[in-house]
């Protein structure tokens, strides 16, 4: 038997049910399916699995979960609609800004993040605009993660004392606990920025120095413990009590930059970490955790990422003299640690057979003595 | 009591200062080597201990430097005691390194493959035993020295803090390996030791084990000579 789709359609549509009374734009009358999704093989080739179902009780909780979904989505003028454009947070939203009174918008962090190293406006190569991250690369829209503690429960007391809603004023309260905290973990921060700057050939494109040891660094070790005191990668090149924000990285050849070392020794010292910092610790070394090529005793032949692009001409640059130092610097740990690697296998190696060959000679004995004795 | 109804007589091979010294570098050493390479983790057995990691990391690190104040404070006294005392001076001189310790090697080495009939006869310490004793005295500086380094991290230039880094890892690991395949693999596992050496509990060794082991020693101690 086939059912004509109009009659599912109408179904649908006079399904009563208090699941869609916040809903009044109708949209979850589709995007409650949890079925709802394709995969984009046709379009654009590679096969990436869209998801279109929205869970209405965690949306609630997000931050963006007071919005309407045309506050954001809004070139959907229809239903059913046809293919949406991308979300552009820079746009006015239909929330007021309780400070100014004027449409809210994130246009303001839009317009920092365009200049900065990450945006069309201060990439060293803007011609590979794709791989530059958008807001939605690193945000995602998440839950207001503030649970019931004391604290919260204490404060929300004192909210009620005034205001009558108690949804409003909890809503209201999570927002501040939650910028006030720390949202992301270190860890989280880590593979974040990780997830671009360890591509070698993204940054070649851009001119960058791909980032490969961090994580081996007391730092990075630290880190993977669930340390959240050691810095991360934002702790240096965007510290937020020195001013600087996540939005507005440059570059460390900016002289404005957190981690030039026209500035480096102010970001030691920032927020207690290495408080009695010297000169001498901060600019001890061009590279604070490697980074540039991968495994840095190769920068012998190091060329800059440049001069890649034709590799036919052979010969060599020769290596700016802050980078012929750095080589020298990691060659002195390479071969201290290689040295270690050869004295422990011959030592250790060498222990080895004399344990073995007196163990032998041990057993000989005791079987001769064994003998004597009976 | 042995076989021939005789009481076992015994040598007094480690003083009660010379146990309590060895129990507490014993501590020390453990505690570093277990705090120390925990910074060397695969990254997913650090994350395996998920939100105890934190505590454990914290712990880790004051456990470290209490354990390497030991290790310090240790080697201060330790000096002390082979300069200033009677029963240290008496262990200092016969672990002083000598000529015939070469020879013994040499000719245990060749015990080993057969070419000699007999073992080479020992003093109170064999060659392998002073060996360990003075890779401590090579390695202990080595780690102190860096890790000191490592502890006042701000006011050194990057460059000797990465110099310190790797040679109080490297250090860490040969010493590790060395007590472990010289040191713990003897005193347990040697043939006749099995399942312990107790030596550094009660400082004891048997006159038979002395007769045996350590021929030189004995006709020290007791002007005897024993050839049997």
């Amino acid at each position: 038997m086939k059912i004509p789709i109009s009659l599912i359609l109408m179904v649908l549509i006079f399904t009563p049910g208090p699941l869609l009374s916040a809903d009044k734009e109708n949209c979850l009358m589709c995007h409650k399916y949890s079925g709802m999704g394709r995969y984009e093989t046709v379009l654009s080739g590679k096969g990436r699995k869209r998801i279109f179902y929205i869970n209405k009780d965690l949306f609630k909780e997000t931050v963006h979960g007071e919005l309407r979904c045309k506050d954001c989505h809004s070139d959907v003028t229809k239903i059913p609609h046809d293919r949406v454009r991308k979300v552009d947070c820079a746009k006015d939203c239909h929330i007021q800004d309780p400070s100014s009174g004027k449409e809210f918008s994130h246009r303001r962090i839009a317009e920092l993040l365009k200049k900065s190293v990450h945006g069309v406006e201060g990439t060293n190569n803007p011609r590979y605009r794709k791989d530059l991250p958008t807001c939605t690369y690193c945000h995602n829209n998440p839950l207001n993660t503030v649970s019931d503690s004391k604290d919260h429960l204490y404060f929300l007391n004192i909210c009620m004392q005034c205001h009558e809603k108690e949804e409003w004023a909890r809503r209201f309260l999570k927002h501040q606990f939650y910028r006030m905290g720390k949202r992301r973990s270190s860890k989280e921060i880590v593979a974040l920025c990780s997830s671009c700057h360890e591509n070698k050939r993204m940054m070649d494109r851009h001119k960058l120095d791909v980032v490969i040891g961090f994580r081996d660094t007391y730092h990075g070790k630290a880190i993977a413990y669930g340390n959240e005191k050691v810095a991360n990668c934002l702790s240096c090149h965007a510290p937020r009590s020195l001013g600087f924000t996540p939005h507005s990285i440059v570059s460390k050849r900016d002289l404005r930059s957190p981690v030039n070392p026209a500035n480096r020794l102010k970001t030691c010292k920032n927020r207690g970490c290495h408080p009695g910092a010297t000169r001498e610790f901060a600019l001890g070394r061009k590279k604070i955790h490697p980074s540039g090529v991968e495994g840095l005793i190769k920068l012998a032949s190091y060329r800059p990422p440049g001069g890649t692009e034709n590799p036919s001409k052979g010969s060599d640059p020769p290596l700016p003299e802050a980078l012929s130092e750095e080589v020298f610097h990691e060659k002195v740990v390479y071969w201290i640690n290689t040295g270690y690697k050869i004295a422990i296998a011959l030592i250790v190696g060498g222990m080895l057979m004399h344990q073995t060959l007196d163990f032998v000679a041990t057993i000989r004995e005791r079987r001769r003595e064994e003998e004597e004795d009976g | 009591m042995g076989k021939d109804g005789r009481e076992e007589r015994y040598f007094i091979r480690m003083t009660r200062s010379e146990r309590i010294q060895h129990l507490i570098l014993m501590l020390s050493v453990g505690i570093l080597v277990i705090t120390g390479f925990m910074l060397e983790g695969e990254r997913w057995v650090i994350e395996s201990f998920g939100s105890a990691g934190e505590t454990i990391f914290y712990w880790r690190g004051i456990l470290h430097r209490i354990a390497g104040i030991t290790l310090i404070l240790l080697s201060i006294y330790h000096l002390y005691y082979i300069l200033f005392t009677r029963d240290g001076r008496g262990w200092i001189m016969d672990m002083l390194p000598r000529l015939k310790d070469i020879r013994d090697f040499y000719h245990n080495l060749l015990y080993f493959v057969g070419l000699r009939k007999e073992r080479p006869r020992f003093d109170r310490f064999t060659y392998q035993e002073k060996m360990e004793y003075f890779s401590i005295y090579f390695g202990v500086p080595i780690v102190v020295i860096s890790g000191i380094m490592l502890w006042t991290e701000y006011m050194w230039n990057k460059f000797y803090l990465d110099i310190a880094r790797a040679f109080h890892k490297g250090e860490a690991t040969l010493a590790a390996l060395a007590i472990l395949v010289w040191h713990l693999l003897t005193v347990f596992f040697k043939p006749g030791n099995y399942p312990l050496n107790r030596t550094f509990i009660h400082g004891r060794i048997s006159e038979k084990e002395v007769k045996h082991h350590h021929p030189l020693w004995y006709e020290r101690l007791t002007g005897r000579r024993e050839d049997s």
